[in-house]
């Protein structure tokens, strides 16, 4: 049945693919195994579509993973997907963008970023194949919380579950609550021995009741974070969970 | 004369269509209020993509005076075609989008998805595949400023967000030195509506101005869908405020 609002439209045009999901990067790495419903074994991509588009030499595709209950995210530095057919490589050397997509957490906390797919970049695991992946690029990452530095202390530890070690202006301490009697919490607190997982929130001295605050991280990808670490990958802009998704549609031309 | 990327590209050959907006919710929500356009114009075009059967879409939408933004979940779009949706389900990614606030230089990326089946504002069954809508990475922004009165050790702001936020979304600048040592600065009574600035002590003497700012990403204390467009998100619509979609979808 002819579904379409005008004549001579054809249905299912575009082919589905179920291309490779793996990670990709210079080092040791790990691949993923999702456990989704929709995939049938190991580290699939999540029913990628594309179509050749006339004479032109351009592919349309979309992709993406639902992450199954119970996956294992893996380990390396980028996830890239495998495309229909090799993307035309020119004398640009970046990354390339090519369409756009996100990242969702449609269950734990409801959080969304969106992501720019880009060429998969030389590395070292994919042996000069890397015309045939696309990658995602993302621009920042968040996080947030409560904490509170109890009487009798003067700090508090947090975990930030940030994929780097955040800069101490990318985060935002905001008190709610403190009737101490003196002012030794007060005027000044101060972050410090952030490294990859923790930061510290200090005041001046032991407040004489609880400091409650919130907090907040806006982080960016760091170089210290190992090779590309502007790209989806483990744990990278978040630590996945199950039933988070990724999805993207991108728009390039392929090797004649 | 050729204006097209590529050899034999038709310059102009784009088509109107009756594009339109809509709010919809969830059964948990209930019925929406849909939206008084006004002076609001919305240009849908559309064009088969090199001569193919997909479908290139773009959407304008220019808020105008008498714009009311209606109440509900989200803002769906009319696409030109009905899309298939495929194994990709709702979330399926047409496109790309932004929403732009002139007034304030505000830029907000979005990204256009097939529709929901959404319990309210018509769009069950098979209708929703003429729709769209558009995932947004905040949920709400807002701005502005507040006094800390004489005598006083708080005062309450009214964010004017449609999802409550977290005190860590919530940043408090003070534009001027009191002469009362405010000793610590604090948000309390975070609500839907508003929260409070608070003093820790009372400033006997002058006052304390300051400028406040909150960004909230999508959370579980909003409405049944914080992560998608719609009334209140991320702000309520303006005179002016202008929304882009651009789509290449197959049509079913």
């Amino acid at each position: 049945m002819n579904l379409g609002a005008r004549r001579g439209l054809r249905v299912n045009m575009l082919r589905s693919r179920m291309g490779d999901f793996l990670i990709a990067g210079d080092g040791a790495l790990t691949q993923p195994v999702n456990t989704s419903s929709f995939v049938t074994s190991g580290p699939r991509a999540l029913g990628s579509r594309f179509i050749e588009i006339g004479d032109t030499g351009l592919v349309l595709v979309n992709f993406g993973v639902s992450w199954g209950l119970g996956s294992s995210y893996g380990s390396g530095d980028a996830y890239v997907w495998q495309l229909p057919f090799p993307a035309r490589e020119d004398d640009s050397t970046a990354m390339r963008m090519i369409g756009s997509g996100m990242v969702y957490k449609p269950f734990a906390g409801t959080e969304v970023m969106m992501v720019r797919p880009v060429m998969a970049p030389p590395f070292a695991s994919l042996r000069g194949q890397h015309r045939h992946y696309v990658a995602l690029r993302y621009r920042q990452t968040y996080s947030k919380g409560t904490g509170t530095i109890a009487s009798g202390t003067s700090s508090i530890a947090i975990t930030h579950e940030q994929p780097y070690a955040p800069h101490a202006s990318d985060i935002h301490i905001m008190p709610t609550s403190y009737s101490g009697t003196n002012n030794q919490g007060g005027n000044t607190m101060w972050v410090d021995n952030i490294t990859s997982t923790q930061f510290t929130v200090n005041c001046r001295a032991n407040p004489s009741t609880d400091i409650v605050f919130g907090w907040k991280v806006c982080g960016h990808p760091q170089s210290a974070g190992g090779s590309y670490p502007e790209l989806v990958g483990p744990n990278k802009p978040w630590a996945w969970e199950g039933l988070d998704i990724i999805i993207a549609q991108a728009l390039y031309e392929r090797a004649r | 004369m050729a204006r097209g990327l590529y050899p034999g590209v038709a310059p102009d050959t784009w088509r109107a269509y009756p594009s339109d907006i809509r709010v919809c919710s969830g059964a948990a929500t209930g019925a929406p209020t849909q939206v008084t356009k006004g002076a609001t114009t919305i240009d849908g075009r559309w064009q088969n993509f090199f001569g193919t059967t997909l479908i290139a879409a773009r959407i304008t939408m220019t808020v105008g005076s008498g714009w009311s933004g209606g109440s509900g979940d989200v803002y769906t779009f009319r696409l030109p075609f009905p899309c298939n949706r495929s194994q990709f389900g709702a979330d399926q990614v047409l496109g790309s989008a932004f929403l732009h606030r002139p007034s304030t230089g505000w830029n907000m990326e979005m990204l256009p998805t097939n529709a929901d089946d959404f319990a309210y504002g018509g769009l069950a069954q098979t209708e929703e595949d003429y729709w769209c809508h558009l995932f947004i990475p905040k949920s709400g922004i807002a701005q502005g400023t507040g006094t800390v009165a004489q005598s006083t050790s708080s005062v309450t702001v009214n964010h004017g967000l449609a999802i409550t936020p977290h005190a860590g979304d919530i940043t408090i600048t003070p534009t001027n030195s009191p002469t009362t040592n405010p000793q610590m600065i604090m948000v309390q009574n975070i609500g839907a509506t508003s929260f409070d600035v608070v003093t820790k002590v009372s400033l006997t003497t002058g006052t304390l101005p300051f400028s406040w700012k909150a960004e909230v990403e999508p959370n579980s204390t909003g409405g049944a869908f914080p992560q998608l467009f719609g009334p209140g998100q991320p702000w309520s619509l303006a005179a002016s405020d202008l929304v882009q979609i651009n789509m290449l979808y197959q049509p079913r």
